[in-house]
């Protein structure tokens, strides 16, 4: 059953190119008033799933469905969705001003908008040029710009980082942390977790077109804090005692379990009991970008 | 709807694209009339073929015209702003059609505007040499409203195109050795099949007493069923396939 309070009800989306299945099978949902981060090595699957959500390529299997409805059934859409995608997506001959006064007249939103936007972005000096001349940054900004056009209440940005200085960052993460603080919904992808990190409520991992994890931030944050990694030549073996003993070992690359919330003592105790040899045994004291890394590196082996 | 069209007009206006092609298209129209006006023979300009086709060359603007409707959709996929425009307007359908408003218009503006200059610098020249016209005011109507039609209809056959092949150079590079190479080809070689492709069908808009060519009501329908086609295959391939 969908949720149709979700502001994105995504639900065994599937697209395959051929016999590649750039997104198998995902399933998510987005709570309103959250900002969550969408993350995924690249060539995840994030980028395509964002344009099935947006109406764009159409799924091979299952539905995105936002504020309730597919995109393209949504009435006076810009107005209650907008999205950041790629920022080359100008014609570099065309002002800046006029690349949004085109989407205005197209959206039938007031022209008054488009001054309002470029000003909150704070992109008027250069609205009257050419978009050739602008940096990667101002074309961020613009592809921003577009996005807010229509004052939407679910803001979905694909890699926005991308061309940002520190500084661009920082006012990025100040803009969507006051969106959000308005009741609206931010959905922003990366393919760097500390990009996002300060920025985000919850998070979205995906790898390989697979869900890898659906979870609120702190419940990262807290694998990071209280995870062991142990690696052993009988793996299978240690992995059934640990789950006996009420934990959930995750499978890690070669011999290795990653268990979360526990510490290197009881670990090498269960394994002393029943006579199992460790070759490593270590407390995880990583950063959340090692969780990030190690979470989708284990999906995909 | 309106407000689609006007936002595809907007378009065409906004790049320095449209200039171009005005400016190419002018400057290609003076050349050829004053070539011919100056150069061909007064006994030969005195007749009613030649005339017509000095007078009426800014007809030439069907070829501008199909080059703005090529242009519509493949340099919205080739510079990305396909998807800004799908997200202000998902239902694909109607951006086609106002795509096809746009595009039949601007070819009805440059058909009206190369027919107008040729006609004008072509009296010019006549008059400069002592040559009557020999035109009546049905030739005259004919000049203008074939040039009209023909260039609006290529708008919208030129969208079609360049909306099945979406790929910019591939479908200029398509029409060039359609209309310079294969259609004159075919013309020559076999007139009887060769006036039924759809250069030759708006020839025979613009050109009098042109042997082999249909008739101008003839002429006027297969291209207007070539133009149909064209936008209703494009229309049917943009719904389905994914715009990124």
């Amino acid at each position: 059953m969908p949720d149709t309070d979700a502001v994105v009800a995504v639900e065994h989306l599937t697209k395959r190119y051929g016999s590649l299945a750039a997104v198998d099978d995902l399933s998510f949902a987005l709570a309103p008033g959250t900002i969550t981060g969408f993350l995924g090595p690249n060539g995840a699957g994030k980028t395509t799933t964002l344009r099935m959500l947006l109406g764009l390529a159409e799924p091979t299997a299952g539905s995105a469905l936002v504020l309730g409805r597919r995109y393209r059934e949504l009435r006076a859409p810009l107005t209650r969705v907008g999205a950041v995608l790629e920022a080359s997506d100008f014609h570099p001959g065309r002002r800046g001003r006029d690349h949004l006064r085109m989407l205005a007249l197209a959206a039938s939103i007031p022209p008054s908008r488009v001054d309002h936007v470029l000003r909150l972005v704070e992109l008027d000096a250069a609205a009257r040029r050419r978009v050739k001349t602008y940096s990667l940054g101002m074309r961020q900004r613009l592809a921003l710009a577009a996005a807010l056009l229509g004052d939407p209440e679910l803001l979905v940005l694909d890699e926005p980082a991308n061309g940002l200085d520190p500084e661009g960052m920082r006012w990025l993460r100040e803009f969507l942390r006051s969106f959000a603080a308005d009741g609206k919904t931010v959905f922003v992808s990366s393919h760097v977790l500390a990009e996002v990190s300060q920025t985000v409520d919850r998070v979205v991992i995906i790898n390989k077109g697979r869900l890898v994890i659906e979870s609120p931030l702190e419940q990262l944050t807290a694998r990071v804090a209280g995870a062991v990694r142990v690696r052993t030549a009988q793996r299978a073996e240690l992995e059934r005692l640990l789950r006996a003993s009420g934990l959930a070992p995750a499978i890690m690359d070669g011999d290795e379990l990653l268990v979360p919330g526990v510490d290197t003592r009881r670990v090498g105790e269960i394994a002393a009991a029943a006579g199992i040899a460790l070759v490593e045994l270590v407390q995880e004291s990583g950063s959340l970008e090692d969780v990030f890394l190690e979470l989708t590196a284990g999906a995909a082996s | 709807m309106t407000a689609l069209v006007r936002a595809e007009l907007f378009k065409l206006r906004t790049t320095r694209t449209s200039l171009a092609i005005v400016l190419s298209l002018v400057g290609l129209v003076v050349l050829v009339v004053l070539l011919s006006g100056l150069v061909e023979d007064a006994a030969p300009l005195g007749e009613r073929q030649t005339q017509f086709q000095l007078l009426a060359n800014g007809s030439i603007a069907s070829a501008f015209a199909a080059l703005v409707g090529v242009l519509s959709l493949t340099t919205e996929f080739r510079h990305g702003t396909i998807k800004p425009t799908f997200l202000a307007e998902p239902r694909r359908g109607r951006v086609l059609a106002a795509k096809l408003v746009a595009c039949t218009t601007a070819g009805a503006v440059l058909g009206a505007g190369g027919v107008a200059l040729s006609f004008g610098l072509g009296r010019l020249t006549m008059s400069v040499r002592g040559i009557p016209l020999v035109l009546d005011h049905r030739d005259l109507a004919l000049a203008l409203g074939g040039s009209v039609a023909v260039s609006a209809l290529w708008g919208a056959l030129g969208l079609g195109i360049g909306a099945v092949v979406r790929n910019q150079v591939g479908a200029i590079v398509g029409l060039l050795v359609w209309s310079l190479l294969v259609e004159s080809i075919l013309f020559g070689l076999v007139p009887s099949v060769g006036r039924w492709l759809p250069g030759q069908a708006g020839n025979a808009l613009v050109q009098v007493e042109v042997p082999h060519l249909l008739g101008v009501l003839p002429g006027a329908l297969v291209l207007l069923g070539y133009a149909a086609a064209a936008a209703l295959a494009g229309a049917a391939v943009t719904v389905r396939r994914d715009a990124a």
